[in-house]
């Protein structure tokens, strides 16, 4: 069952690395933007801990671990589960009668069927960022802490994807509520206080995502590792089951499409 | 023989929000919304056997897409229950779709940037094939489809008949017992049209491949399929042979006299004159109420007749009329 899906998985990004090379220019400026894009916002907080130091506790070196677990868990999502971000396309347009036909689980035949090859940018940008800020004594910790806030990252867009199901048109809505849990967890986790910080560990988790594993990384936390693996499974429980319910809810449709 | 489908009271229901058109009536309707619920599939019932060849026909929002759907396994039904060999498509799904192929003409599967063959070999892996199977069928379902120059070019470069034939390779892969296949023929031209029917009938003859099949086209229909089920607002209007269409609503049949000698006007029972000149006359006959022969008897015994001819009403317009019923 499992080594099934492994093996439609490697075959779907065999495929999307040769409709990649298909547009070969396209996908090396991809690659760039996505390269230059990190660069301008390092450049960015050189600038601002160049003045300031510290913003409450945190230094630029935390700063660049927290760029380091955003980068690449935002990066190996879009190579390996690269239609995090379609899923009220795909339910809105009627694109999910082609994995309802085949004998695949569904939620992660639509994750995988596109691979976005230029988040390998983000990737390469986050390995050299780890390289430079990591000692070597905290990399598996490192790991898993990629691992689990990829996995929040994927639940959250499953979970504003599944809106479609729900709410019928809801493409913009989905894609606005990722970005900005995206951006909520590329600031020091310590801005946020009080009420504010709460939310951010429950209902919008970008504080699990990046905020929490520098902190771990800092100086670990047995409590706060459990509290976050915990909540890795939680999320990812209801993002499935949300997607499920609205499964039932699914009314197809009649665009005309083709697959690229 | 076993019933390859089943299906009994299947219901769907779509609920649409409806609002009147402006903006006002758009802010009305943020907080006071309308919703109409719209029948697809209206508690319809029938069975289909092993190796049957069935065509679903009806008007654009019959429901027949939706029916197809729901035994497909991608949308789920309110009320009812269906078979697909013996399976659920609501809680079986998985093991169906090995059991399954769908070729829907406006939704195509394969990769529109890629070659076909790429799109074959990436489900033969969905599909668990056993690779040297695989190859084997992959080759002979090529050479019967003729596609063999085609596979490695990009699906984006063929034209839309190669593409079609390409799409029943890909859904026929894993040798599925029953075919769902959507308006397979929309688009396309004569010649291809025909090629496509042929294929279908063979598949269905050499491995007694079930075959449901909509269409538009009553060509399609009468040169494929032995069994016709029309709907229309969600439910079964007809369901029986195409042949059984024909006798029981080709009752009209139109008759062109032209005469040598000055026609007259005249009376019969069921027979209706739509148009007259001195010489010619056009008549349209209902042959329940009165018979072909009376009526050329009668014309001939009258007149001296030069020539004759006996029109039937196409097939297409007595579909119609039974859509508007």
């Amino acid at each position: 069952m499992v080594v099934n899906h492994l093996r439609v998985h490697w075959e779907y990004l065999k495929v999307a690395l040769s409709t990649a090379m298909e547009y070969k220019i396209n996908f090396i400026i991809q690659v760039l933007a996505m390269v230059f894009n990190d660069v301008v916002w390092i450049i960015f907080w050189l600038i601002f801990f160049n003045r300031f130091q510290n913003v409450g506790g945190w230094v630029l070196g935390d700063m660049l671990m927290l760029y380091a677990i955003i980068t690449l868990s935002y990066g190996l999502s879009s190579v390996f589960f690269g239609n995090r971000n379609r899923i009220a396309e795909i339910v809105n347009q009627g694109k999910l009668d082609f994995y309802l036909a085949l004998p695949k689980n569904v939620l992660f035949h639509v994750l995988i069927s596109r691979s976005s090859f230029y988040g390998l940018g983000d990737v390469v940008f986050g390995i050299i960022l780890a390289f430079i800020v990591l000692s070597l004594a905290s990399l598996s910790l490192f790991l898993i802490l990629v691992l689990a806030s990829t996995s929040i990252l994927l639940s959250v867009a499953i979970l504003s994807g599944s809106l479609a199901f729900f709410f019928g048109n809801a493409e913009a809505t989905s894609r606005n509520i990722f970005m900005g849990t995206l951006s909520l967890a590329s600031y020091p986790l310590s801005v946020y206080q009080g009420v504010t910080k709460f939310i951010l560990l429950t209902i919008i988790p970008a504080g699990f995502i990046s905020g929490v594993p520098v902190e771990l990384l800092k100086s670990f936390n047995a409590q706060w590792f459990w509290l976050t693996i915990g909540f890795v499974v939680l999320i990812f429980s209801i993002a499935t089951f949300v997607f499920y319910r609205g499964l039932k809810k699914y009314e197809s449709g009649n665009l005309m499409y083709v697959r690229t | 023989m076993n019933s390859a489908i089943s299906v009994k009271n299947l219901t769907k229901t779509f609920r649409t929000k409806t609002r009147e058109a402006g903006v006002s009536a758009s802010f009305k309707a943020i907080f006071k919304p309308n919703y109409k619920k719209v029948h697809a599939v209206n508690n319809i019932s029938f069975d289909v056997k092993e190796g049957e060849l069935v065509a679903f026909i009806g008007p654009n929002g019959a429901g027949k897409s939706t029916t197809l759907k729901m035994l497909s396994g991608i949308l789920f039904q309110d009320k009812g229950e269906c078979r697909v060999n013996s399976l659920d498509p609501q809680t079986q799904r998985k093991q169906l779709a090995f059991q399954i192929g769908t070729v829907f003409g406006q939704k195509p599967q394969l990769w529109f940037h890629l070659p076909a063959i790429e799109s074959f070999n990436l489900f033969s892996k969905i599909y668990e094939l056993d690779k040297e199977e695989y190859t084997k069928r992959m080759l002979s379902l090529v050479k019967k489809f003729e596609i063999e120059d085609l596979i490695h070019q990009p699906v984006r470069k063929l034209s839309l008949g190669q593409r079609m034939r390409c799409e029943f390779v890909l859904s026929l892969l894993h040798n599925p017992k029953v075919l769902f296949l959507d308006e397979p023929t929309i688009g396309l031209d004569v010649v291809v049209k025909k090629t496509i029917r042929e294929l279908i009938k063979k598949i269905n003859k050499e491995d007694n491949v079930t075959v449901i099949l909509t269409s538009h086209d009553i060509a399609d229909v009468e040169n494929i399929c032995n069994r016709v089920i029309i709907v229309n607002k969600g439910k079964i209007v007809y369901d029986g042979s195409f042949e059984r269409i024909k006798k029981q609503y080709l009752a009209k049949k139109f008759v062109k006299v032209l005469s040598e000698t000055p026609i007259n006007s005249f009376e019969m029972k069921g027979v209706e004159i739509v148009k007259k000149t001195k010489f010619s006359i056009e008549l349209e006959v209902n042959t329940k109420e009165t018979s072909m022969g009376k009526l050329i008897d009668f014309l001939t015994k009258n007149n001296t007749i030069n020539d004759l001819s006996v029109e039937e009403t196409p097939v297409e317009e007595v579909i119609a009329e039974i859509y508007q019923r």
